[in-house]
């Protein structure tokens, strides 16, 4: 695949990966919660219609025809949006890594949509008629609506994790081989255990909200807190998912990467304390979930969600697909030919805002960063040009950029040549300095000899770990 | 639904014009992304508009239901002018460099008004489903469908009048005469029905309109590319889609696709097993 230069947006002192983590975020939590409450309202069907008391099957028709409506509005119209939104996010931060994804799994997207189509036709019947169609119907219809939206689940953690592990997958003919991969099923069965918990506990908020006698809204919780026993088994399928991880990403959120590490913490120990609680609720028959504990533990749900989903983006640094390409949409193949010919000699677009720079040189080591920096960094402000490298003199930037991979085992190899490097280290000295209007340049011949000498004893392979 | 059934194009778009496509989502930028907190207000607001206490002030009804049709429109104008950028190249650069975030070109507004002004004789079609059993306003959606049609085909000559004359000739050779003809032969069936059905819709009527709409729908469909075939380099593209082609997962698609479109059609069947409302 040859190399394609897209324009590339500059967000001020906003990460782009803060743009698309809090969209994704936010639509995964929204997903697995419309996942899980679909299989939450399935089993309370299916209670109802087991049990022998109708003030119960009263109760729980009552509770559903009420809060499936806030769901599928919630789901349907926000989840199915904010899945748009992703994808136009994903463009926008790196179109040749989504570009890739559709590359190596487009008919098994195509698959996914018709099962979010079923999913999205059997919740609508039942938010239309649902409260005036017989008990099998209605359940055969949260069957449906569940069975269709974990599918959709099932598709879309395979592509995601192959991301992560994609194994001897080599191109879009091994398309199995990169689907079923080695995190594929530690990651599918957490996720279903994650919007498990999450569809219960929203149940518990809505039920307190109901005008019901206290015994009966007890019965309710007890109920539907039964889908919290699962979540047992999560710190088994983490271990799991821990195991067949890369050893470097293991590394990184065992202590190797301290930002990495802390997400990991605050994911475990919100998901631990959620499980202590319902833990709790077996063995106390008086402890249940008021509309306050049940609140703050979807609260809880939100912060494990989010940070599991930081640690399962940051992880797969420097790549977005393992060994295929890297965070800067530059693949392993093309850094020596970009250090031969030079990563923007190519490059179409001009800068947007060229007479901000005080000479050709500083220009070069603005597009420079645009190509290959600012998909990570941002020049001055979250995660920095001049946070990571402003305090390092002049001869330990170019050492440290030709020696990238080396330096930070997390970052890919510099892809650019020598003129470049030296172009880049002038750039992030010219941020550094407050951005003066003269600029000396600089051309020294033994510079430049020095550079492309370290730039070949850092080899074009990924460094260590 | 309609979300749901865009994300299919969406899917292949990707595949078949990918440089094209992601280039007019970037140098957009935010101004496209905008479009999804269109949707969103869009969409809660015609939700809003069928609350009991918005239908109670005719001023607020009327405040919520432009707002949301003000949106729709934007996210329609807003793929106008994203499709007219992706098959425009030599506009990339430059277009960058000024740091633009709006893509005003002369073709915008004849294609923008046929497909805006297409969308009615579609709503006429299912209002006429919906609503075959209240005979009072028969007429009324009978005349939409006309004055609507009448409307697209005076969008469509202009539109095509203003192409390119490149593009007018593949449109109207070859490549696009069969599906442009096609189109209009849909359009006339869907006039004969609607003429039909001044006195009272009837079930012929509507199947007449419905097949009508269907193949003006195909056809224009087929049209839209032979413009946007006769814009891009096909032959480019050719290495990206053989890549492309080589991934697995076809026939499984097919099978579930059957699978599931008959879970759908089960689904759908159920409604009928629903006992009716009461009346008042």
């Amino acid at each position: 695949m040859e190399l394609t230069y897209f324009p590339i947006h500059d967000y001020g002192p906003v990460m782009k990966g803060m743009v698309i983590g809090g969209v994704g975020i936010f639509h995964v939590f929204l997903a697995q919660f419309a996942i899980g409450g679909g299989m939450v309202m399935a089993w309370l069907q299916w209670s109802a219609m087991r049990t022998k008391d109708p003030q119960v099957t009263a109760d729980i028709r009552t509770f559903l025809d009420g809060y499936f409506k806030i769901l599928v509005l919630v789901s349907f119209v926000l989840g199915a949006l904010t899945g748009v939104a992703m994808w136009f996010t994903s463009i926008q931060v790196s179109p040749r890594t989504i570009g890739s994804m559709l590359d190596a799994f487009h008919w098994l997207w195509a698959i996914e949509w018709t099962f979010f189509s079923l999913e999205i036709v059997a919740g609508y019947v039942f938010y239309r008629y649902g409260p005036r169609l017989p008990d099998a119907t209605r359940l055969a219809l949260l069957g449906l609506y569940s069975i269709a939206s974990w599918f959709s689940l099932f598709w879309i953690n395979g592509i995601l994790s192959w991301q992560l592990t994609p194994g001897a997958w080599q191109g879009p003919e091994d398309v199995w081989v990169g689907f079923f991969n080695a995190s594929f099923w530690p990651s599918l069965f957490f996720r279903t255990v994650v919007c498990l918990t999450l569809g219960a506990l929203a149940v518990c908020v809505v039920v307190n909200t109901m005008d019901v006698a206290e015994a009966r809204r007890r019965d309710l919780i007890r109920r539907a807190s039964t889908l919290l026993t699962p979540m047992a088994i999560m710190p088994a399928l983490g271990a799991w998912f821990l195991a067949v991880i890369p050893d470097d990403s293991r590394s990184w959120v065992l202590g190797g990467s301290p930002t990495m590490t802390n997400f990991l913490a605050i994911a475990v120990g919100a998901s631990t304390l959620i499980g202590l609680y319902a833990v709790a609720m077996r063995f106390r028959r008086n402890l249940t979930l008021n509309i306050a504990t049940s609140a703050l533990l979807v609260a809880l749900a939100f912060g494990a969600t989010a940070g599991g989903e930081f640690v399962r983006e940051g992880v797969r640094k420097p790549y977005t697909v393992r060994n295929h390409l890297y965070s800067n949409s530059i693949t392993p193949g093309e850094i020596a030919r970009l250090r031969a010919r030079g990563s923007v000699t190519a490059d179409p677009y001009p800068l947007s805002d060229p007479e901000r720079y005080p000479n050709d040189q500083v220009r070069l080591g603005a597009k420079v960063y645009r190509f290959q920096c600012s998909v990570c960094h941002t020049q001055t402000g979250v995660n920095g040009l001049t946070h990571v490298a402003g305090s390092w003199t002049s001869e330990q930037k170019r050492l440290n950029f030709s020696h990238l991979q080396q330096t930070r085992g997390f970052m890919p190899p510099f892809a650019g040549n020598a003129e470049e490097l030296e172009a880049l280290v002038q750039f992030t000295e010219w941020l550094a300095a407050d951005e003066p209007a003269q600029w000396p340049l600089s051309q020294d011949p033994a510079t430049t000899a020095q550079i492309e000498a370290w730039l070949v004893d850092s080899g074009t392979q990924r460094g260590g770990h | 639904m309609a979300i749901t059934a865009g994300v299919a194009p969406l899917l292949f778009v990707q595949i078949l014009y990918r440089e094209g496509f992601y280039t007019a989502n970037l140098l957009l930028g935010p101004r496209w992304m905008a479009i999804v907190p269109a949707l969103i207000i869009g969409f809660y607001l015609l939700y809003l508009a069928k609350t009991d206490r918005v239908r109670a002030a005719r001023w607020l009804a009327v405040t919520v239901s432009a707002v949301a049709v003000g949106c729709f429109v934007f996210v329609g104008y807003s793929f106008t002018e994203n499709h007219l950028l992706s098959v425009a190249p030599s506009a990339w650069a430059g277009f960058y460099g000024d740091g633009s975030i709006a893509y005003l070109v002369p073709a915008a507004a004849p294609r923008y008004a046929m497909f805006f002004l297409g969308a009615f004789p579609t709503l006429a079609v299912g209002l006429g489903w919906q609503l075959r059993g209240e005979p009072s306003v028969h007429r009324a959606v009978a005349h939409l469908g006309i004055g609507s049609l009448a409307a697209s085909a005076a969008a469509l000559a202009v539109w095509l009048l203003t192409l390119p004359d490149g593009h007018r000739d593949h449109v109207l050779g070859t490549a696009g005469g069969v599906w442009l003809g096609l189109a209009v032969a849909g359009g006339v069936l869907q006039a004969i029905a609607w003429a039909m059905s001044r006195g009272g819709i009837t079930r012929v009527g509507l199947l007449l309109a419905t097949a009508g709409l269907t193949a003006t729908l195909l056809g224009m469909t087929c049209v839209r590319e032979v413009v946007r075939l006769a814009s891009v380099d096909i032959a480019a593209m050719a290495q990206q889609h053989a890549h492309s082609a080589r991934s697995g997962g076809l026939l499984l698609f097919l099978v579930f696709l059957v699978v599931n479109g008959g879970l759908i059609a089960w689904a759908i069947a159920q409604a009928r097993k629903a006992t009716p409302v009461p009346p008042g």
